[in-house]
């Protein structure tokens, strides 16, 4: 009985590490370069979304709670947009090293910025910084399982989220044109499409979905501190394997897949053992059937 | 006083661990496992000077050696793995070997305490026996070895094997062994380099080993230079000093240490001391009377293409 | 004595090649045509180890070449250019001789001590020697990035002979020549074969097929339609069908 409830709220919570990894997979299917700085994207949609639900009072309110994530997700495209400014734009036709590194330099000081933030500014604490919602406390029972009405919650937003994006890449014209950058860009281009536009439209989406996850993930955990990105990018990282990168529908799969395998190591075994398990996964996955389970044709570009 | 030795020394350590890195790089294999590899090292020596009383020459040897042959171990299946996933992959590795080493417990008595990596908290009290004499003499030796591999055939062989495996493997020459090999020379290195500065510090902790620092590694050659050895010993050194130099920033220093690292690679793409030898290099070209003017047309753009 | 028998190779459900049957005398040209997509540059991968055969075997001199990695191939005595030109761009020209010449190399000691012992000095020469006879000399300290078109053509044959191989498989190395180029490439085969050398050419350009090819065999969707000498080949209707259509004479 306590593998089943660990197996759910470990399938619950998994759809946010789908959507963190739809988010990253997107990037890389259009620009064919990792975002290191997703994650701290993510984090810093996370703490503007607690900032949201603090200043308001969000602890009562369901509608603070909305306001949070929808700024979360607005501050999520703003920042990912600055990210590739700063990061990508600069750097095109280079390297697959100089974006790697450029972007690891902004999720750096990012990190650094909100330290520093979390140490100097009252609101937030330097451990800890809470995300109060109305959530909190919520529970539900199906039979004897305990389930947090939290997860829950995210679980279905999550779905929405994926639901839209998958409805948008697959019954738009917009969508249309990512996934034609996605396989070839040249083709997309000599064909009308405008690559630049298409990237900046995809980072946008990529970073808005990573700023709902931040915002979900926080709401989940009840709390926020500027090291959520890396760990959270981590995990994706598992995520993307099991996947194959490129795939966003491996990306939903997977994420509920790791969350699963994730809680249950944690809860059977430790909490410490649940890393190491999720990387010998990585490594063999590589090691075995490195393109993916749902693998792609958009996986060895280049 | 102490405090310029002390930066001395941890550049002369920071120095080994982006000459790891860019032992792999110069085979075009994107590597972030050498964390792991410098945590492996830190903890054997650590365990070989301090709880067994080896002398620290002989702990770095067996550290180093044990280090290569893990690095065979990886290497070789890694060798399918192509591109970005053979850097997850060793992220992966180094991620398994820090919670591995968070998880060690292995004590023994030592007079009156005691003494050895106890878990979460890591290891304690190790033995301090290496300063910049011996840091230094280590460094020495490789970079000798990295001379040596610039200026011969093998070196040539390698940077073949970096720019086109078909076409290296169409001139005979054996990719897979070379691959492996740099890999396990990346590898040794950097088990040499974490015994040094296991010796150094006094305290190891797998925490430390941690993607952060991998990708502080990685910065070390992005910055410096991606195409010859003197390229990550600059980049070490330049990127020791700049938090040292912007003290006067206190909190904000790691930040701007960030935006520094973000200039210059974009400024100097293939890393400081490679670009500008590359841009003399064009400035000589253009002066040639045989020169037709060839090299500019490749970083053309097509308008609107954006993406690459 | 290059043979190929029976080899044959799919992706997937394609037929990219079926039982092909090849063989060349040391000294003699053979030329490879057939419309594009008809195995061509399949033929040669399969044979330089980039690609896998289902079955058939290649043998050199009675050495068995099939499914070994390319690069003991290269070792046995086999030598390629590429259709897309893979010099290493960031060497000199005279270092992209110098790599494949390391496979030449006898001494342990010449691979990692840059000495000049005697095999280096023998080396050097040979280096002198091909970087004269494919005109590069003048160019030999630049990196390979910054030659002509024409010029990297050159290097890549070059490098191919550094590897003193005893069959040579050239892969459209006339794609982009002007008629002067041509005309060297002719002349430097023709030169080539003289001195023993097996040679495979893969071309499109016919007038240099029929000009220095001593037989050719004809590929169309992966088989073999035709082999024989340029005069036989020009007359064959199947060879005509498969480039024009039915009903074609040549004038």
């Amino acid at each position: 009985m306590l593998v089943l409830e660990y197996a759910i709220s470990g399938l619950l919570f998994g759809a946010t590490y789908s959507l963190v990894a739809i988010g990253f997979t997107l990037i890389f299917g259009v620009l064919n370069r990792f975002n290191i700085a997703h994650g701290a994207t993510l984090m810093v949609a996370a703490f503007g979304g607690a900032t949201i639900s603090i200043l308001f009072g969000g602890k009562d309110s369901y509608i603070i709670l909305i306001a949070a994530f929808f700024s979360a997700t607005l501050i999520g495209a703003i920042v990912g947009l600055i990210v590739r400014q700063i990061a990508f734009a600069p750097l095109k036709g280079g390297s697959e090293l100089s974006p790697f590194v450029t972007s690891a330099a902004m999720a750096l000081i990012l990190e650094e910025l909100f330290v520093n933030l979390t140490q100097s500014v009252s609101i937030y604490s330097m451990e800890v910084t809470e995300f109060p919602s109305p959530l909190e406390n919520l529970v539900f029972f199906l039979g004897e399982i305990y389930i947090r009405g939290a997860y829950l919650v995210i679980f279905l937003m999550a779905l929405i989220i994926m639901g839209i994006l998958h409805w948008w890449l697959h019954h738009t014209k917009s969508g249309l044109a990512i996934r034609c950058v996605e396989e070839n860009p040249t083709a997309a281009w000599l064909m009308g499409i405008n690559g630049n536009r298409v990237e900046i439209i995809v980072f946008a989406v990529a970073s808005a979905i990573a700023g709902a996850a931040g915002c979900l993930i926080s709401v989940a955990y009840g709390t926020v501190t500027p090291f959520l990105g890396s760990n959270l990018l981590l995990v994706s990282f598992v995520v993307l394997v099991l996947a194959g990168i490129g795939s966003v529908r491996g990306a939903m799969i997977c994420g509920l897949l790791v969350g699963i395998i994730e809680t249950v190591t944690a809860g059977l075994i430790s909490a410490q053992t649940k890393e190491a398990v999720l990387f010998i996964i990585l490594f063999t996955v590589l090691l075995v059937k490195p393109q993916g389970i749902f693998a792609t044709s958009a996986t060895e570009r280049d | 006083m102490a405090y310029y030795t002390a930066l001395f020394e941890i550049s002369g350590l920071n120095i080994l661990l982006a000459l790891s890195v860019f032992a792999t790089l110069m085979v075009g294999q994107f590597s972030l496992a050498q964390v792991g590899f410098w945590s492996i090292g830190a903890f054997v020596t650590a365990i070989l000077t301090t709880m067994h009383g080896m002398p620290l020459y002989s702990a770095l040897i067996i550290s180093s050696i044990l280090c290569g042959f893990i690095g065979l171990l990886l290497g070789y299946p890694c060798l399918k793995i192509k591109g970005i996933y053979l850097t997850l992959a060793t992220v992966a590795f180094a991620e398994v070997v820090r919670v591995f080493f968070n998880n060690l417990n292995y004590q023994i008595e030592l007079g009156d305490r005691m003494i050895g990596p106890a878990g979460a908290l890591g290891f304690r009290g190790v033995k301090v026996i290496a300063a910049w004499p011996e840091i230094y003499l280590v460094l020495f030796v490789i970079v000798l070895l990295f001379i040596l591999l610039a200026s011969s055939r093998l070196g040539m062989s390698i940077n073949a094997v970096r720019e086109d495996e078909t076409a290296a493997a169409a001139v005979g020459i054996n990719v897979t062994k070379i691959k492996v090999s740099m890999f396990m020379f990346g590898a040794a290195i950097a088990g040499a380099g974490g015994g040094l500065y296991a010796s150094y510090s006094s305290y190891v902790l797998a925490e430390n080993f941690s993607f952060h620092m991998a990708l502080v590694s990685i910065f070390y050659v992005a910055v410096g230079g991606m195409y010859t050895f003197s390229g990550p010993i600059v980049g070490a050194v330049v990127l020791t000093l700049l938090p040292e130099v912007f003290r006067f920033a206190a909190d904000y220093r790691m930040i701007l240490y960030g935006v520094v690292v973000i200039i210059v690679v974009i400024v100097f793409p293939r890393g400081i001391v490679d670009e500008i030898r590359y841009r003399i290099e064009q400035r000589s070209l253009r002066h040639d009377t045989f020169s037709d003017n060839k090299t500019h047309n490749k970083n053309k753009k097509l308008p609107d293409e954006g993406i690459k | 004595m290059f043979e190929v028998t029976g080899l044959s190779k799919s992706f997937g459900g394609l037929k990219a090649l079926e039982n092909l049957d090849i063989s060349v005398k040391s000294g003699e040209v053979m030329g490879l045509i057939g419309p594009n997509g008809s195995g061509k540059t399949t033929t040669i991968n399969l044979i330089t180890g980039l690609l896998k055969a289902d079955s058939g075997k290649v043998q050199l001199d009675g050495k068995d070449l099939t499914n070994k990695a390319a690069d003991i191939i290269a070792k046995l005595g086999t030598a390629r250019t590429f259709q897309n030109l893979r010099i290493f761009s960031r060497q000199t020209v005279r270092d992209n001789i110098r790599v494949a010449q390391t496979t030449l190399c006898k001494s342990v000691f010449s691979k990692f001590v840059p000495f000049l012992t005697d095999e280096e000095r023998a080396f050097r020469s040979e280096t002198d020697a091909l970087l004269n006879e494919f005109e590069l000399s003048h160019v030999s300290h630049k990196r390979a990035e910054s030659l002509s078109y024409g010029e990297k053509k050159r290097l890549e044959m070059a490098r191919a002979l550094a590897l003193k191989p005893k069959i040579l498989l050239l892969d459209e190395p006339a794609a982009g020549m002007n008629p002067l180029e041509l005309d060297w490439l002719a002349e430097t085969i023709v030169g080539l074969k003289k001195s023993g050398l097996a040679i495979i050419l893969v071309e499109h350009h016919m007038k240099l097929v029929m000009k220095i090819c001593d037989r050719i065999t004809v590929l169309n969707f992966g088989n073999k339609i035709a082999e024989g000498n340029p005069k036989e080949i020009t007359n064959n209707k199947d060879v005509i069908t498969a480039y024009l259509g039915k009903d074609h004479t040549i004038a």
